[in-house]
């Protein structure tokens, strides 16, 4: 039995029991109709599932994405000469300004994500902060092997004042 | 008005540091001062124009117009008489006979040129040398005559033994037939072919003979005599004012002549001299040169005005030639003087080649401005400060007063601290005055000045000078020489001590101290070391006040022994250190061994000619360590051992047998511990150096340098950053500059390269046992400094001082001759190069701020047109 729209209109619980189209309209030959198991998910509920893991997965895409950079900046730093001359020193510098804007503006992108989920959230934030950080950390390491570091006993010498003694002595 | 700030904040950032010298200086900031001492043999006129003589630096020297042609050293050939004799060989060569060091006399023949021709070594003792005018040259020993053809060989030979070698043997040649030879009271008379022809008794010593003039004698006693005749006596000089009031007569023969006779003016109160050259005689009157024919008496020449200082003339010798009449005036006062027709062409003071003493003096320097801008700096917030500063800087470079001025030489000396004064104390008690910095005009000398005592020692203290004789200190105003202030003492000085600026002196018999300025003491007690009795006794002693009292003492065995070096570091209180370590290529630090009071000592023994270097408390007479070099056959006598203590390092340098013969450099470096980052002295609190000094670890290596050695300093910078250089004055007459770090003990051993952290460090290199003589190196770059050996000094010949520039140093080395230049070791880095193009940075500038002008408008213009979205 079919109904009317108006009648499904007005009642829209008539519409399970209205006969599907496919049982009106008889299906062409040499087509056999596949059964859909009743707990298998909608298309809906299928789209809702895969937009959370996909966001997941863009998130901890974006967490890591600063690690990507680490072996470039590796082989860059390893390679780039430790004098102190123009270009060591804006490669150096990038180093610690890149990963400084990515933590900044990452950490916003991650803050507009929509996630159920705010411990997997805090999770990629100290993901993201850790990668940037060993981005930093090349730097860091470039700074010291070009000697940048005050982290040697030569670079507090300056500091140290010779021996004092209270007698005067004269050649006569 | 923003922009315009700020163009004129870039122009004045750039212009400020502009006040700077620039580097192509070479050969524009150095001068040497040639000395040639006094002639004792000569001088002796070649080709009328070049004057030749030995003097008493046994020099054989040239001069002409221009001034020294050549300097000879005799002084390793003569022996301890000096005496030489030196003729004019046929204006062709000059001849020199002097006897030798080693026995028997030499002949050296030099060209005209000064170019050395020939020697001839003869056995004997040469007493003189006489050009026959034949073309031979008769040369006297003590046992025969020898006679030079002009192809410079013996020919003829005779023996002759003179009785009398008083070396006064005078001689004449008569006709060109007899030779007269007066030695003693004997007349000898030789023939041409050196036959013995007669002796006879004179009736003169032949040290009275003044003059032989052809076949006339004159006698210091103006007595006359002529050869050729029986009776020899033709007239006797009347003393009217002077022995040489003579002119000669029409027939000939010299005889007196009254002075009015020659009519000419004379001052009573002024000597006549005269000269003689070839038949002219040449008459030096107060006010006229006349040239008179010696045969006709005929005046030839006459040329007004004089020889100045005509009273204090000692020697006069004239060279003819053409209408010239040029004539070396030698003075009293080692003053020696060129006159062309009366008119000075140089004037040199060979009072300088005897030098007692000397020392330098800065200019005296106004620092209570800057003092006082640095007070306000300290106490001002940096950002306050800083526009201080430059505000300032600004005023300074707009105002006139206080304005650098690139083109006033003065004002950019004294602005760098390169006005100083090299003050000479010579033997013959003149002081002289002379800039260290090179003049434009090539004037180096300031002021000299004649003292009346006889003096000793000349110090500087508090922009004086002081002078030291046996009695008494003189204070001598360095402006002008003056003296401004005598002090007598009854009792002799004894000792002279120099201590923070003030002179402490010991009096004969006295039991305390005096000092020169009894406003000035000092309280506190110091400390003193000092060597004794002939360099054979150290002793220590503690001031107190004025009284001294001895702490301990070191003899030596001076039978064999001899101190030859006591040396304490001069930076007593640490004050010029600029770093503490050393530091390695990985950044570890190696503490140098900073204790101050101590001094090294450098004892010889002649014996064993061992040398030992020890390093000794100057407080307590503690021996720290010792250095011995025995077995290597060390030659004191012949070159010097020269020791410098510095900073951490001590080195020195001396020459040795063995194991080979060679001039080697010891250099031994001090530090609290060899191991990296181990410092046991403590830190910001007063230690004291009788129980607090540890003991040195210590790295040492050798070296040999390719020259010998004869004076070793260490370059004083300002503040102690610029990279230490090693100056070495050698005996070849060059100073030459050794960077500390070529003389470094840790240098790495030479069979293996240098590891990666070794290349880090500063100027580390393999080990090479030889310093190389490069170029470069040689601070005298194309000069050649006179040396004289075996002359005892009392002081160090090297000097160096500081400048305000922190890279820059003066030199001066005063020896035989005296000379001046700067250094810089570590290159000029307070300095901007010639090459630096101020104008066309400054024009950069100008075009990127105009460029900021006119784009900023245009920029602000788009803006807004992208807001209306046009």
């Amino acid at each position: 039995m079919s109904y009317s729209w108006e009648q499904l209109y007005e009642n829209p619980d008539l519409k399970v029991n209205q006969p599907s189209k496919e049982k009106i309209i008889p299906s062409p030959p040499g087509f056999s109709e596949i059964k859909r198991n009743k707990n298998e998910p909608t298309l809906n509920t299928i789209k809702n599932f895969d937009l959370e893991k996909l966001k997941q997965k863009k998130a901890w895409e974006m967490a890591f994405s600063p690690a990507k950079n680490i072996p470039m900046n590796l082989i860059m730093s390893y390679f780039s000469p430790n004098s102190l001359q123009l270009i060591p020193i804006m490669m150096t510098l990038m180093l610690f300004i890149n990963p400084g804007k990515e933590i900044f503006f990452g950490l916003k992108n991650l803050n507009l994500m929509e996630t159920k989920s705010s411990y997997d959230l805090i999770l990629m934030k100290a993901c993201f902060i850790l990668m940037c950080l060993g981005n930093m950390l090349i730097g860091v390491w470039k700074l010291n092997s070009m000697g940048l570091i005050p982290n040697t006993k030569s670079d507090w010498l300056s500091w140290e004042s010779a021996v004092k003694v209270e007698e005067k002595s004269w050649l006569a | 008005m923003k922009c315009w700030l700020s163009i004129l904040l870039l122009v004045a950032l750039v212009i400020i540091p502009i006040n700077a010298i620039y580097d192509d200086e070479l050969f524009r900031i150095d001068w040497q001062q040639s000395q040639v001492g006094n002639f004792i043999n000569g001088p002796i006129v070649v080709n009328n124009e070049i004057i030749t003589a030995v003097t008493d630096s046994k020099l054989f020297v040239g001069l002409d117009k221009r001034g020294i042609l050549w300097r000879y050293d005799l002084s390793g050939e003569i022996n301890n008489s000096g005496a030489a004799n030196l003729v004019n060989f046929n204006d062709n060569y000059l001849v020199l006979g002097l006897n030798r060091v080693q026995g028997g006399f030499k002949l050296k023949i030099f060209g005209i040129d000064g170019l050395l021709v020939k020697e001839i070594v003869q056995p004997g003792i040469i007493l003189n040398l006489f050009n026959l005018g034949n073309g031979n040259l008769l040369v006297i020993s003590d046992d025969r005559v020898i006679m030079l053809d002009k192809n410079l060989k013996i020919f003829k030979e005779k023996e002759l033994k003179f009785e009398d070698n008083n070396n006064d043997i005078k001689i004449s040649i008569l006709n060109n037939e007899e030779l007269h030879l007066f030695c003693g009271n004997e007349e000898i008379i030789l023939s041409q072919e050196l036959e013995l022809i007669s002796i006879k008794k004179s009736v003169f010593e032949s040290t009275a003979i003044k003059q032989i003039i052809g076949n006339k004698i004159l006698l210091n006693n103006r007595n006359l005599y002529q050869f050729g005749s029986k009776s020899p006596i033709h007239a006797k000089v009347e003393a009217l004012i002077d022995e040489s009031n003579f002119v000669t007569s029409a027939v000939g023969t010299l005889i007196c002549k009254s002075l009015s006779a020659i009519n000419f003016e004379l001052d009573i109160s002024n000597n006549l001299k005269y000269d003689i050259v070839d038949s002219n005689i040449i008459l030096y009157n107060w006010n006229t040169i006349n040239v008179y024919d010696a045969e006709t008496g005929v005046e030839l020449n006459t040329i007004n005005g004089s020889i100045p200082d005509f009273k204090n003339l000692k020697k006069l010798t004239t060279i003819l030639k053409n209408d010239l009449i040029l004539t070396v005036a030698e003075y009293f006062d080692k003053e020696i003087k060129l006159f062309e027709n009366n008119k000075l062409v140089w004037s040199r003071d060979e009072s300088l080649s005897n030098i007692t003493d000397y020392t330098i003096i800065s200019e005296h320097e106004d620092l209570s401005v800057a003092t006082k801008e640095l007070e306000h700096e300290e106490n001002s917030f940096f950002i306050n400060a800083y526009f201080y500063r430059l505000k300032s800087d600004l005023l300074k470079l707009f105002s006139k007063q206080n304005k650098v001025d690139k083109f006033d030489d003065n004002s950019k000396l004294n602005y760098f601290g390169f006005n100083k004064k090299l003050i000479i104390l010579t033997s013959n008690n003149k002081l002289f005055a002379f800039r260290t910095e090179r003049n434009a005009n090539n004037d180096q000398l300031l002021w000299k000045v004649q003292l009346d005592d006889v003096y000793s020692k000349v110090e500087s203290s508090n922009d004086l000078i002081y002078l030291f004789s046996s009695s008494t200190v003189t204070t001598v105003d360095p402006l002008n020489g003056k003296v401004t202030e005598i002090k007598r003492f009854d009792k002799k000085i004894e000792k002279i001590m120099k201590i923070d600026d003030i002179f402490y002196l010991r009096l004969k018999d006295e039991q305390n101290l005096t000092i020169i300025d009894q406003t000035q003491q000092i309280l506190e007690p110091e400390y003193i070391i000092e060597l004794k009795n002939n360099n054979t006794l150290v002793e220590g002693s503690i001031i107190k006040g004025t009284e001294q009292v001895k702490t301990w003492s070191y003899e030596i065995d001076s039978t064999f022994e001899e101190i030859v070096s006591l040396t304490a570091r001069q930076d007593n209180k640490n004050e010029n250190i600029a770093s503490v370590g050393i530091v390695l290529g990985d950044g570890k630090v190696l503490y140098k061994y900073l204790y101050p009071n101590l001094a090294t000592l450098a004892i010889y023994n002649h014996k064993e000619k061992s040398l030992s270097i020890n390093l000794i408390n100057i407080l307590t007479g503690e021996f720290l360590f010792t250095n011995n070099h025995e077995n290597e056959e060390i030659h004191k006598e012949e070159f010097n051992i020269n020791v410098i203590y510095d900073e951490n390092f001590i080195i020195y340098s001396y020459f040795s047998l063995l194991p080979t013969p060679d001039q080697k450099i010891v250099v031994i470096d001090m530090f609290e511990s060899l191991t990296p980052n181990v410092r046991y002295s403590e830190e910001g609190r007063l230690l004291s150096s009788f129980n607090e000094t540890i003991l040195p670890e210590i790295s040492t290596k050798s070296f040999i340098f390719p020259e010998k050695i004869k004076s070793l300093i260490v370059s004083r910078t300002r503040f102690g950053v610029t990279t230490k250089a090693i100056l070495a004055l050698l005996y070849n007459g060059q100073i030459v500059s050794i960077p500390k770090f070529l003389l470094n003990s840790r240098r790495v051993d030479m069979n293996r390269d240098l590891t990666a952290t070794e290349k880090q460090e500063f100027m580390m290199m393999s080990y090479n046992p030889v310093i190389p003589f490069y170029d470069q190196a040689a601070v005298t770059n194309l000069r050649n400094l006179m040396i004289i050996e075996n002359i005892d000094k009392s002081f160090e010949e090297l000097v160096s001082t500081p400048t305000n520039l922190e890279s820059t140093s003066i030199v001066c080395s005063v020896d035989y001759d005296i000379y001046c230049t700067r250094i810089q070791p570590s290159l000029q880095f307070d300095l901007l190069g010639n090459g630096f193009d101020k104008l066309k940075l400054i024009g950069t500038i100008l075009v990127l701020c105009v460029g900021v002008f006119i784009s900023q408008p245009m920029m602000k213009n788009k803006r807004l047109r992208a807001l209306w979205e046009i």
